[in-house]
Formats: structure tokens, C-alpha cells, sequence
């Protein structure tokens, strides 16, 4: 007969095994995890590396004054250029919207009254009263796709022919 | 017998009583304890195996190995040494930097057909010598370098022969983002990170230990690369050997620029063993010329104490023993001290030397940092050529820049005392307070030199030699422009005496004159004068203008406001009542002839 004091032994050294086991797999998980992560960090830090390098490389002065001067007509400041004085800024003026679909919503908002003109060429109050018969919102008299769409380059064809004013 | 012969099967077993049965209860039981330890033992050792063969084996590698093959892609093999800090700009530009590249070694033992291999090495990498690789793959040797620091593509080219013994190591290799522009400054390191010139050798032990620091220096690679193209330009119009510029803060002593030309790609360094490519900035050592005369004038006023009214006669050239200093621009007759600076007379000069005495002029020219050699944190640091034995003749030439050859950085550091309010600063290649310069002890040795009073006056007569005499042409509108020209015959290479066709011209310049922030020191080696120079090659022709260029480009980059108008409000307005002015003297001799 197999006395209960030696099964008992048996299970703890079974139980102890296993854990034991199951802590050196974590130990042996978490210390790959590490080395993965020093590798990451160590490959992340030599990527980053290369690229101030390189774009360093890339932005040194001489480039960069070639391309200024060969793409955007870019030749450096004379004093004449610089004011100290913000009184001789130009006014305040809106800022020009790049190009986009009309958003109802927003023209609604915006060309409401005042008397600006609507779509249609009628004044703003009378769209008022039509969106009040018709409990919503003003559809305009033409489709929105059918107005001249503004792009980036007539912007800058705007500010380069008037000064930046729209 | 055997039992069953007995009468009794095989398979009957037989039932022991008594005290032997006990004995074989505990045997049974000593057996199973047995067996049962070994099964443990054997689950274990199943246990381990499976470990070894799949959780840390295929099963790991399988998992989650994206990262790790990433990583084994950049350094497939060794270790890498420390990382080299890096050196940055007063903005955190890189100037120097380490890259880890891989280096091409070969093990000969796993190498048996080495002409092979040596004529595969010769095609990838065109810059080795088939009969070297052959040397060294026919050593009895298991390591051998083939070549150090490979780009990309040559360790693709070498990859893709295949060789077994061909193997790679990763090694750190210092770049230079900005090729020459720093070259004579940050200087270069050897194949193995070593410092070997510039701030990369004087800080090579910091440099290698503060991984994770930066090396922050005073320079600006903006200004750099401003002083570099207007030096080029001027050095390429009027012909010269070599050029060389200094921007100074002169509330400080931080260098922003340093350029001496012609400057070499610090990447492969081996031109600048030649003499043509040595330091001009702070090594090499020059008779400067008329510049001296700030400081010979300053130490005049100082001493002195005398007005702007203090006249010298200039009408004839001076003779003193067996020599004779003429004017270069003689206006043969009696001068006000301003007029002498303006016009850069060699014969006032003089007389301003002999009144002072030898003794006087000698003690402000070591205030002033000319007698010793300068203290800055490059080794390539020249001494000035002193006069030994000081003749009293010496206290005549060195006073209009003769007889006394100081470094282009000396002559900066003396400038920015006179237009700094008279305190001798100590120069700088290090932003003060900032990454490894917190390790290093401060210096601190700043000397008053001149009086306030004197300071401003020199401020003024500098002021007035832009606008009213030799140096016009480095007049910036706006920035109100100081400054001095010089324009030095070389000493001649074969026997005594001076080369009238070899010259220094060179310029120095303070802006704003109101309140000096940078010098700016410009100096072109045997300028040649050209057609539309009317073939002057002086200071005022060829540094002058590339002075002012300088001054033009950089100082709205560095935020000096401009000011504009009210001529009134000019520093030299007041000593401009000390200069003739033809027109008025034309108009007096007529109503005199009247």
C-alpha cells in the first residue's frame, strides 16, 4: 500500500515540476520579448539615423538654394524687403477657399441676407422665404457641379496677377 | 525442479504468507516509487525536448519573427562597436554623424578557389586590385579584411556572388552630410572613428564615450555656407591661391562660420596634406596689412587720449634708416587722424607707432591676443611670427601690418574687442551650455583692453572708412557697415624682402556700427586684378565687396533689423567734419582767387 505522505510527495514534485517548467517558458518568452525589443529599438535608432543623415543631405544650403532659385524665382532678402512695422501690411482680406463642391450648409450660413446674391441672382431674403415655404433648406436654381470649380492653380494665378487679394 | 513440474500452471501465482509476504510488500512498493520517479523523470526530459525542438526552436522563429529577420537584415552578423556621437550645428544640424555600414572580410579556410573568388571581387568592387584580394586570400589566415565600409549596392554585388567564406561586419562610419563645407573645422576621422583633425580629433575621447550626446557648435551652416560662396566667387574672379573668412558674435566670442579655401571632402581626407589645403583660419599666419591699422590706431587713442583733430604730415614719404614707407594711396598732405584711417595712410600709422613707442605698441598688441597663439578648441592652431629682436623699425611696420604675421582668427578676436566695447574675448567653436560643453570647464579670461570711450571712437572711424574711404564698395544699405581694408605684399620666396605681385587683400567688417553683433573677417591669397578691377586686386576691391555680400546674405537670416533713412543718425556722421571734402576746398580757393 502506497502511503498517502508519498503521493503527496509525488504530486508536489509533479506540481512543482510544472511550474517550474511554465516559469521558465515565461522567463524564456519575456527575455525573447526583450531581445526583440532591444533589436526593434536598435534597427528603429539606426533607421532614424539614416534618415536625419539623409535629410540633412538633402537640405544643405547650397541645394536648397538651387531649387529655390531654379523652381520658385527665389533670390535672398535686401533690407529693403524687411519691415519692422506691421502698419505697413496689407489690410485684412478673407482668405481665399481652395476649390470645393459648395457645402449647403455652409452657403446657407453664409450668403443668408446681407443682400448677397443667391444662386439664382435673386437677393438673399427671398431665399430666406423660400427655405420658410418649404421648411428646408434653399435648393439652388442650378446644379452645384455645374459652377466653375476653383482650383489650386487659378489660387495661385489670382495671387500672382493681384497681389494675393481676392 | 521447476514448479509447475510440481503440478502447478504457469498462471496461477502463488500467495506468500507470513513474514516473507511483508518483505515482498515493501519490495513492490520500493519498485513502484521507482518506476514512478523515472516516469517523472522521463516526462520531464519529454518536456525539455519539446521546448528545445519547437517552443524555442521553429515554433519561436515562426511566431513573431518579422522584427528579428529586419533586424538580421542590417546586421547580419557581429556585434557593433560603441556609436560615435554626433556633431551638430547651433541649430541641431548634423555636420557629423555615424552610419553603420558593413565592412567585407573573408575567411581564406572556407575559400578554395580563391582565383575565382578574387576575379567575382574585382568585378563587385571595381576599386580593389585583383592581385591584392589574391595576396590576401592566400593567406594562411581565417580573417582577412577585403574592404572596409561597403555601400548598399557593393555588399548587394558581393551578396550575389554567394561565397560561403565571404562574410560581413558591421562597422560604424562617420558622415559628413555637408562634404567639404566643415572640413577644415569639424575635421575628419580615420577608417576606425578616429579623430584626426578639426573638433573630431580635440574632442575624440568625449566624442567616443557619450554615445547618446551631441557635440553642439557654435557654427551655423546657414552663414557657412554664405561666406563659403561669396569666398569661392571672390577667390575665382580675381584668380587667388586660397581664401579664407570668419563670422564672429562678438558679445560672446561663438564662431558662426569658419571657411578656409580650397577646402577638401572630408570623407577622403588625403589632399589635405598638401600645402594649398592647410587651415587658413586659424593655422596659417599672414602680414595682414592695413587691417593692423585698427588696432595700432585704438591703442593710439587710448593711449594717448587724443581728439580727432590730431593731425600727421603726410606730405612726404618717411624715411627711417634704409627704409622708406610710402602711402598707397598718398594724399601728400598734413591729415586728421580720422583721415588717416579712412584713407588707410601707412605714413600716419607710422607716426602714431613712434609716438606711442615700442614698449606702449607691443603691450596692446598682447592685450589684443597678437604676441602668443590663440586658444580655441582645434589643435591646428598657429603661432604668430613675432619680430625677434624687436627693432624700433618693427614698431613702425607692424603698425600698418608688416613685420607681424597673425592668424586670420587672431585678427578676428582683436576686432570684435575693439567693436565690442573694449573687451578682449576668448573665440569658441562650442555653444556654451549645451550638450557635451556642460561636461567641459568654462573659460573665463575676458580682459578689458580699451575704454568704452576709445571703443565707440573706433566704431565711428571703422564706420567712416565704409563710408568715406577705402572700403566703399562693403557698404550695406540698411546694415551700416564698419570695417577696414588690407592689402599686404607677401614675403618673397627666394630671398629677403617683399613680392610686390604676390598679395593678401583682405577685409574686415562689424555690423551694425550702432551696436556691433558679428565681425566678419574675408581674406583672398594672390589675388590677380582683373579688367573690371582696372587690375587692382587691393583689399577694397576684392574682399570689400565679398565682405559685404556676406553681411547682405546673412543678416536677415540671423534677425539684425535693417535700418532704414536718417543719414543724420549715422555713428560716422560726427567725425565727418575731420574730412576734407574737395568740393568745399575747390569752392574756398576760387572765392580766394577772387
Amino acid at each position: 500500500m502506497v502511503r498517502l505522505s508519498t503521493i503527496l510527495s509525488l504530486s508536489a514534485a509533479v506540481v512543482s515540476g510544472v511550474s517550474l517548467f511554465l516559469v521558465s517558458q515565461g522567463v524564456q518568452k519575456s527575455e525573447n520579448d526583450v531581445y526583440r525589443l532591444k533589436h526593434a529599438v536598435s534597427f528603429e535608432q539606426k533607421t532614424e539615423d539614416v534618415l536625419r543623415a539623409e535629410w540633412d543631405y538633402l537640405n544643405t544650403p547650397l541645394r536648397l538654394e538651387r531649387m529655390a532659385s531654379e523652381y520658385l524665382g527665389m533670390v535672398p532678402p535686401v533690407a529693403n524687403n524687411i519691415s519692422t512695422t506691421t502698419s505697413l501690411f496689407p489690410d485684412y482680406k478673407a482668405p481665399v477657399v481652395p476649390g470645393r463642391r459648395p457645402d449647403f450648409l455652409l452657403r446657407d450660413a453664409v450668403y443668408d441676407g446681407g443682400g448677397t446674391v443667391s444662386y439664382d441672382g435673386q437677393k438673399g431674403a427671398s431665399q430666406g422665404r423660400d427655405r420658410a415655404d418649404r421648411g428646408g433648406y434653399p435648393r439652388p436654381a442650378r446644379k452645384p457641379s455645374s459652377f466653375p470649380q476653383a482650383s489650386f492653380d487659378d489660387l495661385l494665378g489670382r495671387i500672382g496677377t493681384q497681389g494675393g487679394q481676392d | 525442479m521447476a514448479l509447475w513440474q510440481h503440478g502447478y500452471s504457469k498462471n496461477k501465482s502463488i500467495r506468500i504468507i507470513g513474514r516473507r509476504s511483508e518483505v515482498l510488500k515493501e519490495a513492490r512498493g520500493r519498485m513502484l516509487l521507482v518506476m514512478g520517479l523515472l516516469g517523472i523523470f522521463y516526462v520531464l526530459l519529454l518536456a525539455r525536448v519539446t521546448d528545445l525542438a519547437l517552443l524555442q526552436g521553429t515554433l519561436q522563429r515562426y511566431a513573431d519573427n518579422n522584427i528579428i529577420e529586419q533586424v538580421e537584415d542590417v546586421a547580419p552578423t557581429d556585434t557593433a562597436p560603441a556609436r560615435r556621437a554626433d556633431i551638430v550645428d547651433r541649430n541641431g544640424v548634423l555636420l557629423a554623424t555615424t552610419l553603420e555600414t558593413s565592412s567585407l572580410y573573408a575567411d581564406p579556410a572556407l575559400l578554395p578557389e580563391t582565383k575565382d573568388v578574387a576575379r567575382d571581387l574585382v568585378k563587385a568592387l571595381p576599386d580593389v586590385r585583383y592581385g591584392d584580394i589574391l595576396q590576401k586570400l592566400q593567406r594562411k589566415s581565417r580573417f582577412v579584411w577585403i574592404k572596409r565600409n561597403l555601400t548598399p549596392d557593393e555588399q548587394y554585388e558581393v551578396l550575389k556572388l554567394g561565397y560561403p567564406g565571404l562574410k560581413f561586419r558591421a562597422e560604424p562610419r562617420r558622415i559628413y552630410p555637408h562634404g567639404g563645407l566643415f572640413a577644415h573645422i569639424v575635421g575628419y576621422t580615420n577608417v576606425d572613428n578616429e579623430g584626426l583633425a578639426g573638433l573630431e580629433r580635440s574632442f575624440d575621447g568625449l566624442l567616443s564615450h557619450s554615445e547618446n550626446d551631441t557635440l553642439v557648435t557654435s557654427l551655423d551652416v546657414r552663414v557657412q555656407h554664405i561666406l563659403r560662396s561669396e569666398l569661392q566667387e571672390a577667390m575665382t574672379r580675381f584668380s587667388g591661391v586660397g581664401a579664407a573668412g570668419l563670422v564672429m558674435d562678438v558679445t560672446n566670442g561663438e564662431i558662426l562660420a569658419a571657411v578656409s579655401l580650397p577646402d577638401f571632402d572630408p570623407h577622403d581626407p588625403a589632399p589635405a596634406t598638401l600645402p594649398a589645403y592647410i587651415n587658413r583660419i586659424s593655422l596659417g599666419v599672414y602680414e595682414l596689412g592695413s587691417v593692423m591699422k585698427i588696432f595700432s590706431t585704438a591703442a593710439f587713442i587710448e593711449s594717448e587720449n587724443t581728439g580727432m583733430g590730431y593731425t600727421f604730415d603726410a606730405r612726404e614719404p618717411l624715411k627711417r634708416g634704409r627704409f622708406t614707407i610710402h602711402d598707397y594711396h598718398p594724399e601728400k598732405r598734413i591729415m586728421t587722424l580720422p583721415e588717416v584711417f579712412a584713407h588707410s595712410s601707412n605714413i600716419g600709422s607710422a607716426l602714431m607707432a613712434e609716438k606711442m613707442g615700442t614698449e606702449t605698441l607691443k603691450k596692446f598688441y598682447g592685450d589684443f591676443g597678437f604676441l602668443t597663439a590663440p586658444d580655441i578648441e582645434i589643435g591646428e592652431i598657429g603661432r604668430p611670427q613675432v619680430p625677434s629682436p624687436w627693432r624700433e623699425i618693427d614698431t613702425v611696420t607692424t603698425s600698418y601690418g608688416h613685420s607681424l604675421a597673425v592668424s586670420a582668427l587672431q585678427l578676428s578676436v582683436a576686432a570684435s574687442t575693439v567693436v565690442n566695447g573694449g573687451v578682449r574675448i576668448d573665440p569658441t567653436l562650442i555653444r556654451q551650455k549645451t550638450g557635451l560643453a556642460m561636461k567641459m570647464p568654462s573659460k573665463n579670461t575676458d580682459l578689458r583692453v580699451l575704454s568704452p570711450q576709445t571703443a565707440h571712437r573706433m566704431r565711428q572711424l571703422l564706420r567712416l572708412a565704409v563710408t568715406d574711404g577705402t572700403g566703399k564698395t562693403a557698404d550695406v544699405p540698411g546694415y551700416r557697415v564698419g570695417g577696414k581694408t588690407g592689402t599686404a605684399e607677401k614675403r618673397a620666396v627666394k630671398g629677403k624682402g617683399y613680392d610686390d605681385k604676390r598679395i593678401i587683400s583682405s577685409f574686415v567688417a562689424a555690423f551694425p556700427m550702432d551696436e556691433p553683433r558679428y565681425v566678419v573677417f574675408v581674406m583672398v591669397d594672390e589675388p590677380k586684378g582683373t579688367k573690371e578691377s582696372f587690375g587692382y586686386a587691393t583689399g577694397g576691391w576684392v574682399a570689400a565687396p565679398a565682405a559685404g555680400q556676406v553681411i547682405a546674405r546673412m543678416a536677415p537670416l540671423l534677425g539684425v533689423e535693417p535700418v532704414h533713412g536718417d543719414q543724420k543718425a549715422d555713428i560716422a556722421v560726427s567725425l565727418k567734419r575731420y574730412i576734407r571734402d574737395e568740393n568745399t576746398v575747390a569752392a574756398r580757393r576760387q572765392n580766394a582767387s577772387q
